[in-house]
């Protein structure tokens, strides 16, 4: 008897409470790629590739984007009103990439994030990038790449990863954004992408202050960018740097290497005097992949191009944080160390206005630990 | 002399004109009926014919019981044989037609050279008949002779077909419950194997032999084992499944709770281990209990691949119970709520190939795994010439056709497939039943829960097992409860000289075997 009341007890609960949830896979349209802009009279605008696959046979079927937009108030809104635009229930949690255009990343990213955060379905790891114009434009052009087999959102994801990869951008995504994004002693860098009339280039990277897009660096500048943020190694973090002035053969200038080790040490000490001082020390293992002016087996020879590379970097590496400086942008966390290492310091001073007048520098190591294949 | 009662088949025998007439007062018998009963108690007094009418009465004149009438060459005396001609060898009574003048009733023995035995008691002339045994009454009415003539319907031993082995002995139980008792003796050689025979069945006596080791099994096993099936109570049993539910703790439960097997191998093995074998008459299928639910995913098998395989095969096994229960309710789960799991790589593709499908996936998967399961179901009745012809409409109709058809994703077929083949790892077939009918209650979950569903199906089946009792033994040791030493055979198989200990569920009486397996030392 008991056990029927319970079994029916369980069964109210089970069955009676109305949560039914289902979401059906194929009555579902998923978001691969989002885009975010402001519209002239402050609206946001959505733009959204939902992928349709072409044959249902196969998998590796040609793929078309059907690109949908809306406006809205706020994100949200502009996603409710896309989906009542679209026949099937419009879903994101399958998202790829999450694009900003550029002036709507110069306004506020977290307004528009925060619909990220808050849905417990949202896809947390999709990248976010920066696009240059509107992101409008890139979630809907048609690049050469997309025209065949791969949705939009997919493209733009693996560029970014392969820029991951060859470290000339940071891999963030709307996960790791979050804590540094709150952060008042840290800022980040993201993605910078550049539609070009047949694909899309992933160009360099984008400066944020708080919420804020404040400036941006392109190719070898982003490549040392991602180096002084500490980065271990990498599937290639690959550099052509000119060593020297003295050939008339341009291209005996030139030694291209491949850095294998990477250690950072950062230093912020505050004197008595409340003088912040900063300093990144970067102790770099590289491996020759091109010199053309060969010669490498002498030990003089591999000293002067270490001596060069270093003198180089380090001249890099102090342009970049000049840069970052005059952006106010803290992307390397001074104020981090700041709050957890000097705390009464950091609590007497305004960090916006202290930053970009700090004694902040950089210096570079290089050694040559290897030099391909021959001798 | 050969007397017909109710003449049915000449026996060919030329012993027919051989005899005389037969003995008319016979015929007056069925008339007294009433009068032998209440003389039952008292057999010095009836004559031949009066016993072989009482006996015919209790067969209800049934027409397989004939009588033959023999004169003694010796002193002219008449003797009857009664016997059951369905189930005796005639050709072990032919000599008794064929006697010399000086042979005597005392020296058939030496003639027939077969079991030949003097009895005194008359309750138990019908159970003789019935156990294939020849009477032979004689003018002294107060002893009869039995001749054990059992006609041979045994097929020959081999291997069974849903338990066959790559390596191993490929011998299998028979019909014959003696045969199959010689199997296991042939196997364990040990004056500490017992059999003891038992009878179910108040109309049918079907014969049960209960085998244990003397010295391993608990006794209160066998006293339980014992207990259960002496109070069956019902008239017939015909097979081994009735004695199987009604001696077995839970019958309201998917999960089998005595091991069914051919091989006698398999039952060596469980004896050494302290459990207790049934056997039955005329039936190829002995039962081994108590059991616990990784019994059912051993196989002799194990045992002849080198530890590594056989550990990494078991858990193979133990892994597709598993897929067999889950992955269609897994794969309903996720299509219908969570598909934020499938990966970001493979999401359009199972879109794509989901998308005209009319169904919601629950429909979908049910249809198919029925359709599996009736092609399973066919393929086991038909004729095996026709069977492949199923195998092979099966095939086309599953495989193919209705993808064509758009009635059923490809990823389904993929997942019922996998399922089917799952299914069929398991060793023991009652235990492949279970799984393949656990996965319908787990599909439902799924589609009305999603993973949640699945997760509360897997609760209330691991509830179901851990409370589960198999004659008194946890039927879901060695993990509930824990045994860690009894895992070595369990989930995974150690070497052999490993195995020193038996498992502890069973409670059997020596717990460590005496001697240790591998007394060499490396050096």
């Amino acid at each position: 008897m008991i056990l029927k009341k319970l079994l029916l007890f369980f069964s109210c609960l089970v069955l009676l409470s109305g949560c039914w949830d289902q979401a059906q896979l194929n009555e579902s349209k998923l978001i691969r790629a989002a885009g975010f802009d402001y519209t002239k009279d402050g609206k946001i605008k959505t733009t959204a590739a939902v992928p349709q696959a072409m044959s249902a046979d196969t998998g590796t079927g040609k793929v078309f984007n059907e690109i949908f937009s809306a406006k809205g108030n706020t994100a949200r809104q502009s996603r409710i009103r896309l989906d009542r635009k679209v026949s099937e229930r419009v879903e994101a949690s399958k998202n790829l990439i999450v694009v900003f255009g550029e002036e709507a990343a110069k306004k506020d990213i977290y307004h528009i994030l925060d619909v990220f955060y808050r849905d417990p379905k949202s896809a947390l790891n999709a990248r976010i990038a920066v696009a240059k114009g509107k992101a409008s434009d890139v979630i809907s052009a048609r690049f050469e790449e997309t025209k065949s087999s791969i949705g939009i959102g997919k493209y733009l994801s693996e560029s970014i990863r392969a820029a991951e990869g060859a470290s000339t951008v940071p891999a963030e995504n709307i996960q790791t954004v979050c804590p540094v994004m709150f952060d008042p002693g840290q800022d980040f860098a993201l993605p910078y992408l550049v539609p070009k009339k047949n694909a899309v280039s992933v160009n360099g990277i984008a400066i944020f202050h708080g919420y804020e897009m404040v400036g941006k660096m392109h190719g070898a500048e982003a490549v040392v960018f991602t180096l002084l943020t500490g980065k271990q190694k990498t599937i290639s973090m690959s550099l052509t740097k000119k060593i020297s002035d003295k050939h008339k053969d341009k291209i005996l200038n030139y030694a291209s290497i491949k850095v294998k080790r990477n250690k950072r040490t950062f230093n912020v000490n505050v004197s008595p005097d409340d003088k912040i001082s900063a300093h990144i020390k970067l102790n770099m293992k590289v491996v020759i992949t091109e010199y053309p002016g060969d010669n490498l087996t002498s030990k003089k020879k591999i000293q002067n191009i270490e001596n060069a590379l270093t003198k180089s970097l380090t001249k890099d590496a102090n342009i970049i944080i000049k840069k970052l400086q005059d952006m106010n942008s803290d992307t390397f966390g001074v104020g981090r160390k700041l709050i957890a290492f000097h705390n009464p310091t950091w609590k007497k001073l305004d960090w916006n206005k202290e930053y970009p007048n700090i004694d902040y520098t950089a210096s570079v190591k290089v050694k040559v630990i290897g030099h391909g294949i021959i001798e | 002399m050969t007397f017909f009662k109710k003449p049915k088949k000449l026996l060919e025998q030329k012993s027919t004109e051989k005899h005389q007439e037969p003995n008319p007062s016979a015929r007056t018998n069925s008339s007294q009926n009433s009068q032998f009963e209440q003389e039952k108690s008292n057999n010095q007094n009836k004559t031949i014919n009066q016993l072989l009418a009482e006996i015919e009465e209790s067969f209800s004149s049934s027409q397989d019981l004939q009588t033959h009438w023999i004169e003694m060459p010796s002193d002219k005396s008449d003797v009857a044989l009664i016997f059951l001609d369905s189930i005796i060898d005639k050709q072990k009574i032919n000599p008794l037609f064929e006697l010399d003048k000086d042979i005597d009733l005392r020296t058939f023995e030496k003639v027939i050279n077969i079991d030949f035995r003097k009895q005194t008691d008359f309750t138990n002339i019908e159970e003789l008949l019935l156990q294939s045994y020849t009477i032979i009454f004689t003018k002294d009415t107060t002893c009869y002779y039995s001749v054990f003539t059992p006609i041979k319907t045994e097929r020959d031993i081999s291997e069974p077909d849903n338990e066959a082995v790559i390596r191993g002995s490929h011998e299998g139980f028979i019909e014959s419950m003696s045969t199959n008792i010689a199997l296991i003796r042939k196997r364990l050689k040990s004056q500490k194997l017992v059999v003891k025979y038992l009878k179910v069945g108040k109309e049918t006596h079907t014969n049960v032999a209960m085998l244990y080791m003397s010295d391993i099994a608990n006794p209160e096993l066998l006293h339980e084992m014992e207990r259960r099936i002496n109070s069956i109570e019902a008239d017939a049993v015909m097979t081994p499944g009735n004695i199987e539910e009604s001696i077995e703790d839970k019958t309201f439960s998917l999960f089998p709770q005595t091991l069914s097997t051919e091989r006698p191998d398999r039952v060596a093995a469980n004896l050494m281990e302290g459990r207790v074998a049934l056997l039955y008459d005329s039936s190829p299928t002995v039962n081994i209990a108590p059991v616990n639910f990784f019994v059912f995913y051993q196989t002799p098998d194990d045992y002849n691949k080198r530890w590594m395989l056989g550990s990494f095969y078991r858990l193979i096994r133990l892994f597709s119970f598993y897929i067999a229960i889950g992955l269609p309710a897994f794969y309903i789960a996720v299509v219908s709520f969570h598909f934020e799991v499938i990966p970001s790589a493979l999401v359009l593709l199972m879109k794509s190939s989901l998308e005209n499908i009319p169904y919601p996936p629950l429909f979908e998967a049910l249809v198919m795994e029925l359709t599996i399961e009736l092609i399973r179901e066919a393929a086991i009745r038909l004729p095996t010439r026709i069977g492949s012809t199923i195998a092979i409409v099966g095939g086309l109709v599953i495989g193919d056709a209705v993808v064509k058809a758009g009635l059923i994703s490809n990823l389904m077929i993929i997942v019922v497939a996998t399922t089917a083949i799952a299914a069929y790892t398991v060793p023991s077939n009652e235990m492949s039943l279970a799984v393949r009918l656990l996965r319908f209650p787990f599909m439902v979950a799924a589609a009305t829960f999603g993973f949640l569903g699945i997760i509360f199906g897997l609760i209330i089946m691991f509830f179901h097992l851990c409370r589960l009792y198999s004659f008194g033994t946890p039927y879901f040791a060695p993990l509930a409860p824990f045994r860690i030493g009894d895992l070595k055979d369990t989930i995974i198989r150690l070497p052999f000289f490993k195995m020193n200990s038996r498992p502890e569920d069973i409670r059997p009486l020596k717990k460590d075997e005496d001697n240790h397996t591998r007394k060499w030392e490396k050096q």
